[in-house]
């Protein structure tokens, strides 16, 4: 990945965060007995299996934003980038898959 | 004048082998840097394929051992014929030397061809065992012997490490380069190159590790509370286990 295309990324991740964010507060919002533990259990999934992804991506470019990449050892650049690519693998439709 | 000549032949040859048994030499101190800076990698850091890397060196010492062996044998052989041609004694025991010789004798006019060549000739190269090509002599003449100059001081750090393994590919590979394919000394050389190769990664990796490292501090503290998450702690982690101090190297002779 260029420079460039790191801030695309970044943008990309920051909007996927907040509207997992925003489908939290929709969830937490819901206050049907009926579906009160469903609520629950998809917050806790999206909080463990989405956002805490993402968080992880983020992070990870940012490190690779701040740090040239040739100044990382080759391990290092692998394991950021697969942190990025885990967190835009979420967007795709799997990223529903929580939803199930 | 029959004798007279072949005596001028006996002592361009023995100048020759002479000149092949002290390059022979030159290339085994380059080789004995070449496995102490290996061993310093292998020894102190994590290395995958570890055993691939002495085994290459070994091969290569064996064969320039075997080679100089053979030297040393055209040496002996040729003081005996001197020393039958001078004392006249019957062709008989003269000829047998001449036909052992005969290859070396060939080796010698082409080399001397080749060497007056303008451009690198390889077509003309006749592999004898015992001898070197006739460009890798010109290396080992030359560049090679300037190169010893460079693995004198003893390293320091990654860094000082790092400048020797570039420099033990370099006379690897230009050697490489002048060696003719079949040569005894073609594929341990190939093999010692990628064993150095193999090693200048290994370092390459620990330099970077702790720049990586100091970069990192730097990153935390420019951007604070936005980076204190799981993936910087483990790179954190993860780098300090690989970091490794440079080992003490001590000469021998030093206290």
């Amino acid at each position: 990945m260029t420079k460039a295309s790191y801030s695309g990324v970044m943008g990309l991740l920051l909007g996927f965060k907040q509207e997992h964010e925003a489908s939290i507060e929709r969830l937490s919002n819901m206050h049907d007995i009926q579906f009160e533990p469903y609520c629950k259990l998809l917050i806790e999934r999206i909080q463990t299996q989405v956002l805490d992804v993402i968080d992880d991506g983020i992070e990870s470019l940012l490190l690779l934003q701040s740090i040239e990449e040739s100044a990382l050892p080759q391990e290092t650049q692998e394991r950021l980038n697969a942190f990025i690519i885990a967190a835009k693998q979420l967007s795709g439709p799997s990223k529903m898959g929580v939803y199930e | 004048m029959k004798h007279e000549a072949l005596l001028e032949a006996c002592e361009q040859l023995q100048i020759s082998l002479d000149v092949v048994e002290r390059y022979y030499g030159y290339l085994n101190e380059l080789i004995f840097h070449l496995e102490s800076d290996c061993e310093l990698v292998a020894t102190n850091l994590q290395v995958p394929n570890q055993e691939t890397i002495p085994a290459a060196i070994t091969s290569m010492r064996g064969t320039i051992q075997r080679e100089l062996g053979t030297c040393l044998e055209y040496q002996l052989r040729l003081k005996q014929l001197k020393g039958y041609i001078i004392s006249e004694v019957d062709a008989n025991k003269i000829e047998p030397l001449l036909l052992y010789f005969s290859r070396l004798f060939a080796s010698y006019e082409d080399t001397l061809w080749i060497c007056e060549q303008s451009q690198q000739e390889f077509h003309t190269e006749r592999i004898v065992h015992g001898m070197l090509p006739s460009m890798s002599l010109q290396f080992l003449g030359g560049e090679g012997q300037l190169m010893l100059a460079k693995f004198t001081r003893t390293p320091k750090n990654w860094r000082d490490l790092h400048q020797r393994m570039i420099g033990h590919l370099h006379w690897l590979n230009a050697l490489l380069e002048t060696m003719v394919d079949g040569h005894p000394l073609f594929y341990p050389l190939m093999l010692s190159s990628q064993a150095a190769n193999h090693c200048q990664t290994i370092v390459t990796t620990q330099i970077k590790a702790r720049t990586a490292l100091l970069r990192l501090e730097d990153v935390r503290n420019q951007l604070g509370h936005q980076i204190s998450g799981r993936v910087f702690s483990l790179e954190i982690l993860q780098l300090q286990s690989e970091v490794c101090p440079f080992p003490i190297v001590h000469k021998e002779g030093e206290e």
